[in-house]
C-alpha cells in the first residue's frame, strides 16, 4: 500500500457553539457585573450556562443577599421561584434555584455549594416564602440544614427516620 | 338560657356567646374529601379554625431516588404514578426535558397526537375536579355525570395505548403507537359532544345558589401571595394573573393554536371552579384545531435505543393540569440520570393552605382544600 492510500484519521471538528448557550453565558456575565457592582465582586464564584439558561454560582455567605437583590431589582425582578433542588456531588452538595421574572421574562439558574458535612445553607424563606416546603424536603431527603428556616422538620419521611436517602452514600439496606 | 340548666358551668360566656374550648381535630389521613392520603391537624375553637397543619408523605415512594437507578425510558411509567389523574401530562413533562437535553426533532404527527392526548387529559382531570369538588360540597349527582363523560376519554386513551389510567404512551422522541384507524374521528365526535355537555354543566352548576354561597369569597388570596408562594396553574390564574406556560413559554406546538387563557377576578374558590370549566372549553378548542391539522407520517423520531443524555443539567416545565410541572435532570453522560427532581405543582400549591384556613369556619375547610385541587400522588411523589 502506498503512503497516501493510508486512511487519515480526521480530527472531528468541535461542534459549532450553540447560539442559545452563548447568549445565556453573555447574560450570566451581565448579571455577574450587576451583582458585583451592587454587592461584592466576590459574591459570584462562577458564571456560565446551565444548558440554555444563564447560571451563576453564588458564594454561600451571599446566597440570601444575592437572591434578595435579584428579586427586588428593577432590571431583573426575579420574583418567582420555578424550581429548587439539591444535588449530592461526591465532595459537595449543590443547591439549585431556578428563578423567573414574570414581567421581564428573565429566567436564571442560581446555585450555591456547601460542604457535605456539615451541610448548611442559609434559608431563603425570608425572601421567597414559597421555598419553605422545598427547603424542608431538601433537608429531609438530602440532609442540608437551612439556617434561619422557621420550621425545619422532615416533611416526606417519618420524624424518626435515620439518614437522608438522596445522598449518594445512602444505603437502603442495614449494613 | 344557660342559667336554666341549674348547674355551675354555664354554656354561655360573658359576651353571650356559646362557651368553647380549643381542641385538636385530626382530619385524615383516610378522609374522603382529601382525595388521597392526606392528613390535616386542625386546631379549632368551636367551629372556627385557629390553625391547621398539613401532614404529608403518606404516599411518598421516592420517585426521585428510584429514577437514579432507571434508564430514561424506564422512568416514564413512574411519572404516570405522580399525578395519576393527568398521567399523559406527566409523561410529556419528563420526555420534554429529555428531548430538550438531546435537542431532538419530534415528527409532526407525534407532536399533534401528543397535543390531542394532553388536552384530552386536561379535560379529564378538570372534569374529575368538578365532580369531586361538588361531591365534597354535598352535590352527589354531578360526580356521576362527570364520571360518565370522563369514561369516554379514558376509553379513547385505552384504545390508543391500552391503559386506562397509567398510560406510558409518550416516548422520548414521539409516541409509542400511532392512533388506530377511526380514532381521530371518535375524538372529533367526542369534542362536539363534550362542548355541549360543558354548557350544560355551566347552566346547572355555575348559577346554583347553594354552590355560590359555599364558594364565593371563600379562600381568597391575591396575586402577590400566590407568586411569593410559588403557586401556579389555576390557583395563580384565579387571582387575575395571566400566567400559562403554554402561552408564556411556549413548548411543543402550542404557538400554532388559537386559544384563550381565562383568568379569575377575586381569587376565591368560585373563580377556581369556574376556571376549570373555562379551561376545558379552551382545551377542546385546541383539540378541535389539532384534529384539523394533524398530518400523516412517523410517530417516533430517530432516537437511539439507549438514551444517553449529554452531561449537564436541564430544567423545563410545562403547564400541567394543576400548574407548572417541571423536571430537573442532572446527567453525567450515562444512560441513567445522576439526579432527577420533580417540580410538583400540587406540593407547592398546598403550602398556602394553613394561611387560608386560619379564622375560617370548619365547614369551609372542605371547600378551600377542594378548590386547591391537589393530587396526593404528586404532592408526596
Amino acid at each position: 500500500m502506498s503512503e497516501d492510500a493510508k486512511p487519515t484519521v480526521k480530527k472531528k471538528a468541535p461542534p459549532p457553539p450553540n447560539p442559545r448557550v452563548e447568549a445565556a453565558k453573555a447574560a450570566a456575565e451581565e448579571i455577574r457585573a450587576y451583582i458585583s457592582a451592587l454587592l461584592s465582586p466576590k459574591a459570584v464564584e462562577e458564571c456560565g450556562a446551565a444548558h440554555v439558561h444563564p447560571m451563576l454560582r453564588i458564594r454561600r455567605e451571599d446566597w440570601v443577599e444575592v437572591v434578595s437583590l435579584l428579586k427586588e431589582s428593577t432590571e431583573y425582578h426575579l420574583n418567582y421561584v420555578e424550581c429548587m433542588a439539591g444535588t449530592d456531588y461526591s465532595d459537595y452538595i449543590e443547591i439549585v434555584l431556578y428563578v423567573q421574572s414574570t414581567d421581564l421574562g428573565h429566567f436564571v439558574c442560581l446555585k450555591t455549594r456547601t460542604p457535605r458535612n456539615p451541610a448548611e445553607v442559609p434559608s431563603l424563606c425570608g425572601v421567597h416564602p414559597g421555598v419553605n416546603w422545598e427547603e424542608r424536603e431538601i433537608y429531609d431527603l438530602l440532609g442540608v440544614t437551612f439556617t434561619g428556616h422557621p420550621d425545619l422538620r422532615r416533611i416526606m419521611l417519618d420524624a424518626d427516620f435515620v439518614g437522608h436517602p438522596l445522598r449518594k452514600d445512602y444505603s437502603a439496606w442495614e449494613t | 338560657m344557660g342559667g336554666k340548666r341549674g348547674n355551675d358551668v354555664s354554656l354561655i360566656d360573658e359576651q353571650n356567646q356559646i362557651r368553647t374550648e380549643e381542641m385538636l381535630l385530626n382530619v385524615g389521613p383516610q378522609h374522603p374529601s382529601t382525595h388521597g392520603v392526606f392528613r390535616l391537624v386542625v386546631k379549632i375553637s368551636g367551629e372556627t379554625i385557629l390553625d391547621a397543619e398539613p401532614v404529608i408523605g403518606y404516599l411518598h415512594r421516592g420517585t426521585e431516588k428510584l429514577a437514579e437507578d432507571l434508564q430514561y425510558t424506564q422512568i416514564i411509567p413512574y411519572t404516570d404514578r405522580l399525578d395519576y389523574l393527568a398521567a399523559m401530562l406527566n409523561n410529556y413533562a419528563f420526555c420534554h426535558t429529555v428531548e430538550q437535553a438531546l435537542e431532538l426533532e419530534i415528527p409532526e404527527r407525534a407532536e399533534y397526537l401528543r397535543i390531542i392526548v394532553m388536552e384530552l387529559q386536561r379535560v379529564a382531570s378538570h372534569l374529575l375536579f368538578i365532580g369531586t369538588y361538588l361531591l365534597d360540597l354535598g352535590a352527589m349527582s354531578p360526580f356521576l355525570y362527570v364520571f360518565a363523560d370522563r369514561e369516554q376519554i379514558v376509553q379513547l386513551f385505552n384504545e390508543i395505548c391500552g391503559a386506562r389510567l397509567t398510560y406510558n404512551y409518550l416516548r422520548v422522541g414521539g409516541v409509542k403507537w400511532d392512533a388506530p384507524p377511526g380514532w381521530l374521528d371518535k375524538v372529533e365526535a367526542f369534542v362536539r359532544y363534550m362542548q355541549e355537555r360543558l354548557s350544560m354543566y355551566d347552566e346547572l352548576i355555575t348559577g346554583n345558589e347553594i354552590f355560590l354561597a359555599r364558594t364565593r369569597g371563600i379562600g381568597v388570596f391575591d396575586t402577590d401571595t400566590a407568586l411569593a408562594h410559588g403557586m401556579s396553574g389555576i390557583n395563580l390564574r384565579s387571582t387575575g394573573f395571566r400566567w400559562d406556560l403554554r402561552r408564556n413559554k411556549p413548548y411543543s406546538i402550542y404557538d400554532r393554536f388559537d386559544f384563550e387563557i381565562p383568568v379569575g377576578q377575586n381569587g376565591d374558590c368560585f373563580d377556581r371552579y369556574y376556571l376549570h370549566l373555562l379551561e376545558m372549553n379552551e382545551s377542546l378548542k385546541i383539540v378541535a384545531q389539532a384534529l384539523q391539522q394533524v398530518p400523516d407520517g412517523p410517530v417516533l423520531g430517530k432516537v437511539p435505543k439507549l438514551i444517553r443524555v449529554p452531561a449537564g443539567e436541564y430544567y423545563s416545565g410545562i403547564e400541567g393540569a394543576r400548574g407548572e410541572l417541571g423536571f430537573y435532570i442532572v446527567s453525567d453522560g450515562k444512560d441513567k440520570p445522576y439526579r432527577m427532581k420533580i417540580r410538583k405543582p400540587s406540593f407547592l400549591n398546598l403550602q398556602l393552605l394553613p394561611k387560608l384556613l386560619r379564622g375560617q369556619n370548619m365547614a369551609n375547610l372542605i371547600a378551600i382544600l377542594g378548590a386547591v385541587d391537589i393530587v396526593l400522588g404528586e404532592v408526596d411523589a
